[in-house]
This record gives C-alpha cells, structure tokens and sequence, in this order.
C-alpha cells in the first residue's frame, strides 16, 4: 500500500536531485558563476523534514541550500535564474547559490556563514510562539556547524525561552574538506542535545520515510507548544563540497562513496514503492516531467536579462515612505 | 534649441579632420544613427553617424578641414532655425594674424574668493606673485601651480631688448634667431608682457600649419606660378599631413643616417623551409621582426623627445609604411618584439589588406614606437627615411641583392640587403646608433632568434 | 641573485615553511589547511612535513580558532591562525578587537602577542556578498593590530616573515585573485619592515596611493596615462597599520596631486583616512583635492556584470587620475 506521502515524498527528492544534477552540468559548463555547494545524497533530510511543514512554517538553510528551498516548494524558474545571476532570480541575481531564499515560503535564505542560520531560526520560533499561530522553526545545519558558537548560543536560548525550534543537524561527516572526527570529540552529534535540555533521536539520513517519521514527532511536539527537539540525520553528500568534482587533494576514498551510493535515498523509496505495487512507469513519468520543468527553468534562465548597473546600489536600505 | 553636431573625435591623436563628401544633402531630414558624411582624417577615411533626428542644416563645407569639436551642422526640430553664428572656421581659412593667445577660461571667483589651489598659493607666496594677475585653467577656473609658473616665465623673466625691439625673453629670443623668425611678428601671451619661446613656437606652428593646409591660396599670394598649372592638389588630408609631419620632423629633429649590409643568406633558408610546412612571412615581417627585437636589447631607440627630457618606452609597436595610391600610410603592429614571426606575418599581412582596403580602424594607426620603410621594390639599395615624430629613429630597407662576396678568403654569392637606419642625434649618438642597427643585423643573420 | 619566480600563494606557503624550519614555537591552525593544504594550497604539504602538532586541522570555529592563537601567544608560543575568508573575521571579532588587540595595553604593558592571523579577502569571483569583503579598514580602526596586504609574491614573503616575527597580533590579508600571481622570489628567508612603503613607479604628476590587488590595475592605468603624457607615481603601502605617511607626503610634495585607490568601500574606507594624512601634512602642495576611487556603497553583488561594475578596474582608475589632474582651462 502506498500513499500520497510516498509520492510526496518521491517528488520532492527528485525535483532536488534533478535541479543540482542540472545545476552541476552547468557549472562545469562555466555557466554558473561563484560557489556551488550541491545537496545530491542527502535529498531523504529535507524532504522528509519539510513534508511536515506548512507554507508559514520558517527553515534555515546552509551554504549547502538548493534542497531545503525545493524541499519547500521553490520555483525551478526563479531558483536557476539566481544561479545564472540573471534579474530574475530570486536574488535579482545579487546573492547566487549561497543566498538563495524565498521569504513567501518560508525559507529564511542559504547561508553563507557556517551556524548563522541557527540564531535566526530561534528567531523565527519565536515570533511564531509571540504570534500563537502554532507555526515551528526548522534549523538546517551540518555536523560541522555544531562546533562553532553560535550553535551553542542558539540551542541554548532555544530551549531556555522554550521556543517552537526544531534543530536539524545534516551529518555528513566532513566539514568542508575535514573530516568529522578531527573537528570533535564525539560520535554523534545529538550528544550535544542533552546538554542544553531537549530530546534527540538518530536517523537514518538515506530513508526518507524514517526522517519523516522522527520529523513528525518533533514538529508536533513543538506545535504543541513543548520546545525544541534535535534531529540528527545521518547522511552523505555525492559529490564534492563544492561543484561535482573532486578537485586537488582526495579527501574521501572512493570504496567510501560508493558505499554512501549503493544506498541512494530517491533507490530506497523507489524499490518500496514499486514493491508495494507503484508501476515503474508512474515513477519514471515523475522523473520525465521534472526534467520537463528544469527545461524551462534553464530557457527561462537563459532567456532573462543580467540585472542593470542601477542595481548595483539598489537594495542597500529599505526607502522609508517620507 | 537646434542640436549641434560636431566634428568628432575618433582617436587619441586626431586632432582635426577633411570633410570629404556629406551623404545627407543639406535641408534633408536625418534619423538618429544615420550615416552623415565621409571624413578624411590624417590616418583614415571613415563614416560619421549622428545622434539627434530632425533636419540637417549644414554649416560646414566639403573640402575644408576642421578642428574636432568644431560645429559643422546643425539638426533642427520643426520651428527651430539655425543659430546665428553659422558659420565655422576651417582650419585652412584661419587668420594670421587675429591669433587669440589660447583662450583660457577666466578666474572664477568663489564666492568672493579667488579660486587657487593650496599648492598655486603657496608658489605663488614664495615667488612674491601677485594672484590676482594669474589666469587660472584647473578645474572650475581654479589657479593650479603651473599657471603660477607659466605666469612668472610671462611677466616676470626680465626681458631683453633685441633687434625688433620687442620686449621678449631671451629664450624667445634664441628660438626665434634660431626659426628665422621677426619678433615683432609674435603676439604674446600676455598683452602687457615680453614675447615668451612658447609663444614663440606657438607663432611658427600656427604659420606652417596655415601656409601647408592653405597651399593653393598661399602659392598663388606668395610665390610665383611658374607656369599655368594643369591641375591643383590641395595639401589636405592625407597629403596635408605627411607635408606637416614631415616637414616638421626634418624642422625639429637632429637627423642623420647610417647605413649597413646585412646578410639574407639565412632569411632567405629560413623561409623556404616555413614555405613547406605553411605561409612563408613576407621579407618586411622579418625586417619587422628583427627590429623589434633590436629594440627590445636597445631602448633608447624606442622612445621620445618630451619637453627636456628623454622618456624611455616601455612597449613597443613598429609602424610599417604602407604605400597608398595618394600617399602612404603607417600601420602599426603593437608589441612587435613579443609576437612570433607567424603572428606577426598575419598581423601585418591584415594591416596591409586593410590599408589598401581603406579599412583600417583609427586604433590600427596609433601608437607607433618605430617605423620600418621598405623601398626593395623599387630597386632601391640606400636611402634617407625620415623619422615619424615623436620617433627617435626609423630603418630604411633596400633591395634584396646578390653580391659577390669573399668568404674565408673564397669568392662567393650572398643575398644581401643595405640597411639604411636614420636616428635623432638629440638622443643617441653615432656608436650606440651603430650598436643597435648591428643588432637588427645580427637578428636577421640568425633568424631563428626572432621566432 | 636566483631568478626563481613563485606564486603569491606558495611565496606565502614558504615564509610559513621557513619560519616553522627556523622556530619550534612557530605552529599553524585552521581551517582544512593541514590534510588537505587549504582552500587556497596556501598550506599546501605542511602537515606532511611538519605533522599534525604542528600543522592543525581545527573545527569551524572561528571565535576559538582566534582566542587559540592569542592564549598560546601570551602562553609563550608563536601562532599562526587562519581564517578562511576575511569575511569569517566578524565570526571572531571579540577575539581579535577586544583580546589579541588590547591584552598587552589592558595588563600593563607585561604580555606580548605574537599571533599572526591570516585571511583572504578581495572580491572578482562571484563568491558574493559573504565571501568577497574589504574589511581592512575596520581592522585598521583597531589600535593594536598590525595589518598588511601585499600585492605580490616578493612582498608577501617579505610581509609574511616579519609578520611572524613581530611580537605584536599582525592581520595578514590575501587577495583570492592574486594567488596565482608570480614574481621572483629569493629562496634565503628575507623579511620587509612593516610600515614601509614601497614607490612601485616612480613619476612626476601625480601620487597614486594603491595596494593588494589594486596595485595591478594602478599600474596598468599608469601605462595608459603615460601615453598621454600623464606620469603617475605608485606607491604601495604595503602594511595598512602603521602606515608610512611620510613616503606618501613626501611624493605629494612633488607631484602636488594624490588620488587613493582601494577596493574596499569609499566611505570610511582606507581613502578618507589617507586623503586626511596628506591634507594634514601637505595641503599648501595640493593642487587638486585627493582623489578617491573605490567600491560603492553596497555589498558586494553575485552578478559578475554588476561585481565588475563593483571593483575598480584600470579604466575607472585612470578617470580618476585624469580627473585630479585636469586643467580644462587649457585647451589642448
């Protein structure tokens, strides 16, 4: 038996994976200019995660943000334009890759500051708790983001004003080019929960039906008005920290990423859903129209004009009506 | 207001240009973007567009040259009539006499206050100047230092009295012994003050571009015809120039001219073998070639007279003299010493074709650091190029000869090739003049040097 | 002399390598800079070399990457910090304002600080308005600090050495854009005297104050200008704290005529405080007021379009150096 969630959640892990595979082809193609931080491999966290959210529900994201902002319904047109920096990307083609945001559905922009989307989000939950409307805060943040401070500061305060904060910690176990067990101390990452007063739980990153599982719980539990709760989603990016490449110095072997691979989270919900008697056609068809999508997404791009020099000092401040 | 249009200016150095032909008949209407006239400046021929739409009021001729920026027609909207000082002064139709002293803008007063910068009222203390006397030509009319300067050499150089009995320094003095020229003549710079050398200057440079550009005119007044002339050619445009430039390289220039052989044996083989695999360079890219290297090795061959001073450049772009059926043209390989012989050859072969085609673009005339003048091909062995100012020096190559030669004591045929390399003897003298041919020489003597 | 040339990235790599040769107490951390040499290959090979000790791998924290540098430099050690992009150092204020700059004033003149802290700033890669920061002249503002930015490979080994030398906190900032950049490079160790500057062309009518990456496109604009018989003198200042006001007061005396260049933002930049200097020391020699040519008021866009529009370049340059020494009173 299968659901609308499974297709759902089918779809969203293949919008994303669609647009940063396109997304990567591009910048290797020298279309895209700037960073590149691709989220292929860890599609199972976002979606699963924000399948539990409303559109006025608030995430952060990470430098690593192209998932969350589709996980979240982001327009394929708007979001590719930003990558090409034309004027009609979300950013008017200001900020790129690691600016993207899309305040109307809640998602409060990529990062490109390591941490500093977790102080934010405590922000969002509370004006959410401020405003009663039962609204929640989601957190994205890599395992490396938990060593800097303003982690600690926003986990904290979080749980001190009993905020309606969910902490979702990506471990993909390297920051950057870094492997995780040079930067801390500990195995898992939900550890640190503890110390501030919240639950934790461990997921399987790269099973989208568990994220969503443990993801519900923590939503509903800040809904009800009873705090924050730490995710840990154990997981792994495909290709390199920024492009598609592993560009210099090897930092990962091979027989681990083909490890990471062999368990591809969209091969996962794919083999149940079609287990569970979901034709292999229905799954493709879902495949062929995202592609369809990114077509148009990349004319429409393309077609866009680069933003005019007057926009190079539009946008500083907000003009106050005199 | 009817919108002016100008003579444009489409280069660094041009300076002026002939209105050779209007393409939009005078009274017609113009659309914006539309081909105007034909210019002939003194490096090319080429299009105006203009920029305003209404109709075409010309106030300028075909023929006569003008100064970029001159007003040479107007546009005009309906109802609008031509301004009332219409008429522009063509270069060649300039008084003699009537020369305003370069008309600076007047001393704007700030506010009550003399308008002088911190630097024009120090130096203006120190040498006991009074400001109030100063024309100021900075920013907004400001007095700058050197106006304080200029002002003292002006008025204050105590002035000599000479045979004219003019009130003059006694560098306009020399200068004006030197030229051959009546001080009385000169107008100064300043109504009440002596005869200055840059007036002096300014007086012949204003004559000789008065008396080339008007020659008919001038010819007719001033000398002679000897017989009925069969036809008149104006020195204007290309002609004209090459007269002033010429003339006046000879006029300021120290000039001279040495001459050497260089063997071709090697040029010669060396081009056979580029024939197999591809184009094989011209002669002249291998002249070229061996001469920006020499440069390269010799920079005080690759620089100009500036004021007092000597300034060593650091690029080096070799003019090539192109001959044109009415007169000739200079065409400039930029970086010369940093192309290989096969970039280059396709440089100069696209000059070339350009040239003759009439479609050099202003950028592809500018800049010249040397020039290379070929006459082989007229038979011609040596000869005396004239240096293009602001050049210090120029090569002239001759024809590609056999010669009957002795090496190591027997008797054989080389091609050979007489190298004539005229120098400004104000900036290098005979040896170093000697050494940097010798290296051009050694370039062509050893090809595979210059890549 | 050895004619060797070298990359300004690895000139960098090489007073560090020297300087850890030469003293035990010198030791690198940072960001990914040991196993895998930094995002730049500014570190390339050190750990190898020198080991793990030595060369350390930290965790993205630049607030205690900092505070790491400046506890082991009073503790007797001689540290060299990293901070990925110069942007990262708002991450690590406290540390570096509040700690590395005031510890020695604030006890009494007792402790000294040898903590170099190395960063990476300068815009012209579409890293966007987080990755691509000229904050020197907040780093400036801070008494204290020592700050230098080269803009060659022959200088930063220079400024490098002495900056890890010096017993003071030193901020040595990078340009991304000149990392490939080559000049010879002595192989000896050699070290430059922070706050010299240096006039990279010398010339006669007017001082351009450049440095970092600007120096390039002063220089390129300076050739154009030549051409049209306007000689301009460069100076590169090389260390922005302290900074050598007389070199530059001096060279205005001559030129009467200075213009600043920097890539940072115009207003409170580098140039206001410059411009101030000279008309302090030299306003009777000014002809001109002191030109001014830098970012403009916004951050740094992703755009490459509006990011060239951004960053002055050696036109933009050369209209300003144009503009300060224009007589339009006199003709031609």
């Amino acid at each position: 038996m299968t659901t609308d969630l499974h297709h759902d959640l089918h779809y969203r892990m293949v919008r994303i994976r669609l647009f940063e595979e396109a997304a990567g082809k591009l910048a290797e193609a020298a279309r895209l200019p700037g960073f590149l931080h691709l989220y292929v491999g860890q599609e199972a966290v976002a979606s699963g995660i924000c399948a539990n959210l409303n559109i006025d529900d608030a995430i952060t994201s990470t430098h690593r943000g192209h998932g969350h902002l589709v996980a979240k319904g982001g327009d394929f047109k708007r979001m590719m334009a930003e990558l090409m920096a034309k004027s009609t990307g979300y950013c008017k083609g200001k900020g790129g890759s690691m600016h993207i945001n899309d305040l109307d559905l809640g998602m409060l922009g990529a990062n490109g500051i390591v941490g500093a989307g977790a102080p934010i989000a405590v922000g969002a939950g509370f004006a959410a708790k401020y405003r009663k409307r039962g609204q929640v805060a989601v957190a994205f943040f890599g395992d490396g983001a938990t060593n800097i401070g303003a982690f600690h500061e926003a986990a904290n305060m979080a749980c001190a004003l009993h905020l309606p904060v969910i902490f979702a910690c990506e471990n993909n176990e390297y920051g950057e080019f870094t492997p995780r067990s040079k930067t801390m101390a500990i195995n898992d990452v939900v550890e640190r929960a503890a110390g501030y007063g919240m639950p934790g739980v461990i997921v399987d990153g790269m099973d989208v039906e568990a994220v969503h599982e443990v993801a519900a719980v923590a939503v509903a539990r800040a809904r009800r008005g009873d705090g924050p709760s730490f995710i840990e989603a154990k997981t792994y990016r495909f290709y390199n920290h920024h492009g598609i490449q592993n560009l210099g110095l090897k930092y990962r072997s091979d027989d681990e990423v083909a490890n990471w691979k062999a368990r591809d989270p969209i091969d996962v919900l794919e083999e149940r859903m079609v287990e569970r008697g979901v034709a292999k056609e229905e799954l493709e068809g879902v495949w062929a129209k995202v592609r369809a999508d990114i077509e148009e997404a990349i004319a429409f791009a393309d077609a866009s004009p680069v933003p005019t020099a007057d926009q190079l000092t539009a946008d500083v401040y907000t003009v106050m009506a005199s | 207001m009817a919108t002016e249009f100008t003579m444009p200016k489409l280069g660094l150095t041009m300076e002026e240009a002939t209105i050779l032909e209007w393409l939009i008949a005078d009274g017609q209407p113009v659309a914006a973007g539309a081909v105007v006239m034909r210019i002939e400046t003194d490096k090319v021929e080429t299009e105006v567009e203009i920029s305003a739409e209404g109709v075409l009021h010309h106030v300028a001729r075909e023929g006569d040259v003008y100064p970029c920026g001159a007003v040479i027609a107007y546009v005009l909207s309906p109802g609008e009539d031509v301004p009332a000082p219409s008429v522009p002064s063509p270069i060649a139709a300039a008084p003699v006499v009537s020369i305003a002293p370069r008309a600076p803008v007047t001393t704007a007063p700030v506010h009550g206050r003399l308008a002088a910068s911190p630097n024009a009222r120090r130096v203006a203390f120190d040498r006991g100047i009074d400001l109030a006397g100063v024309v100021g030509t900075g920013p907004g009319g400001r007095i700058v230092s050197l106006d304080v300067t200029e002002h003292r050499i002006a008025v204050d150089v105590p002035s000599i009295l000479n045979r004219s009995g003019v009130a003059a320094t006694s560098d306009a003095v020399e200068l004006a012994d030197l030229l051959g020229v009546d001080l009385a003549g000169v107008v100064p710079d300043h109504p009440s003050g002596p005869v200055t050398r840059s007036a002096v200057a300014f007086h012949v440079r204003t004559r000789l571009s008065t008396q080339q550009v008007a020659a008919p005119t001038a010819a007719l007044a001033d000398v002679p015809l000897l017989q009925t002339p069969s036809r008149m050619v104006r020195l204007a445009g290309m002609r004209g120039t090459i007269a002033k430039r010429m003339h006046a390289s000879l006029r300021d220039m120290a000039q001279l001219t040495l001459t050497m052989d260089a063997d071709m044996n090697a040029v010669v083989g060396d081009r056979e073998t580029r024939k197999v695999t591809g184009r094989a360079p011209s002669f002249t890219d291998y002249f070229v070639a061996a001469a920006a290297r020499a440069l390269a090795q010799h920079p005080i061959a690759n620089a100009q007279v500036v004021g007092d001073e000597i300034a060593l450049l650091p690029d080096i772009h070799v003019g090539l003299a192109v001959a044109l059926d009415n007169g000739l043209i200079v065409p400039v390989v930029r970086h010369a010493d940093r192309l290989r012989l096969d970039s280059l050859a396709a440089e100069t072969s696209r000059l070339a074709n350009a040239a003759r085609g009439g479609a050099l673009a202003p950028t592809d005339l500018e800049g010249a650091t040397f020039s290379v003048s070929t006459l082989g091909m007229f038979g011609v062995d040596a000869f005396t190029p004239v240096v293009n100012p602001p050049n210090v020096a120029i090569l002239g190559v001759g024809r590609i000869r056999d010669d009957v030669v002795a090496i190591d004591g027997a008797i054989g045929i080389r091609k050979r090739v007489t190298l004539s390399l005229t120098w400004d003897h104000r900036v290098l003298d005979g040896a170093p003049a000697a050494a940097f041919c010798r290296s051009i020489v050694e370039a062509l003597e050893n090809p595979s040097s210059i890549g | 002399m050895s004619d060797r040339k070298l990359s300004y990235a690895h000139a960098f790599r090489e007073a560090v390598f020297q300087a850890m040769q030469a003293d035990p107490d010198v030791f690198v951390a940072g960001e990914d800079i040991g196993a895998f040499g930094g995002v730049f290959h500014t570190f390339d090979g050190l750990q190898k070399e020198f080991g793990e000790d030595r060369v350390v791998d930290t965790p993205i924290s630049e607030q205690a990457i900092v505070g790491l540098g400046v506890g082991a430099a009073v503790s007797g050690l001689r540290p060299i910090v990293d901070l990925m992009f110069m942007d990262f150092i708002c991450v690590a204020m406290d540390q570096i304002v509040n700690q590395a700059a005031k510890i020695k004033y604030m006890f009494g003149g007792v402790p000294k600080v040898p903590l170099t802290i190395t960063t990476t700033g300068g815009a012209g890669v579409s890293a966007s308005a987080q990755h691509s920061q000229s904050l020197e002249a907040i780093l400036c503002h801070i008494p204290g600090l020592k700050v230098v930015y080269p803009s060659n490979a022959y200088d930063m080994k220079g400024l490098m050495t002495a900056c890890i030398r010096e017993d003071n906190p030193t901020v040595m900032v990078k340009h991304k854009r000149l990392f490939g950049a080559s000049t010879i490079v002595p192989e000896e160790p050699y070290s430059i005297p922070l706050g010299v500057a240096k006039i990279v062309r010398p010339g006669t009518h007017v001082t351009v104050i450049a440095y970092g990456r600007m120096v390039t496109d002063a220089l390129a604009a300076a050739d154009t200008l030549a051409a049209e018989g306007i000689e301009c003198e460069i100076i590169d200042p090389r260390t922005l704290q302290p900074f050598d006001i007389a070199t530059v007061v001096e060279s205005v005396r001559r030129t009467n005529h200075a213009v600043v260049v920097h890539e940072a933002v115009r207003f409170g930049g580098l140039g206001a405080e410059i411009a101030a200097q000279i008309q302090e020391e030299a306003f009777d020699y000014l002809d001109a007021p002191i030109g001014r040519i830098a970012a403009p008021f916004s951050p740094v866009p992703f755009s490459p379009v509006l990011e060239q529009l951004y960053v002055p370049d050696a036109a933009r340059i050369a209209d300003g150096i144009r503009a300060a020494v224009a007589r339009p009173g006199k003709g031609r």
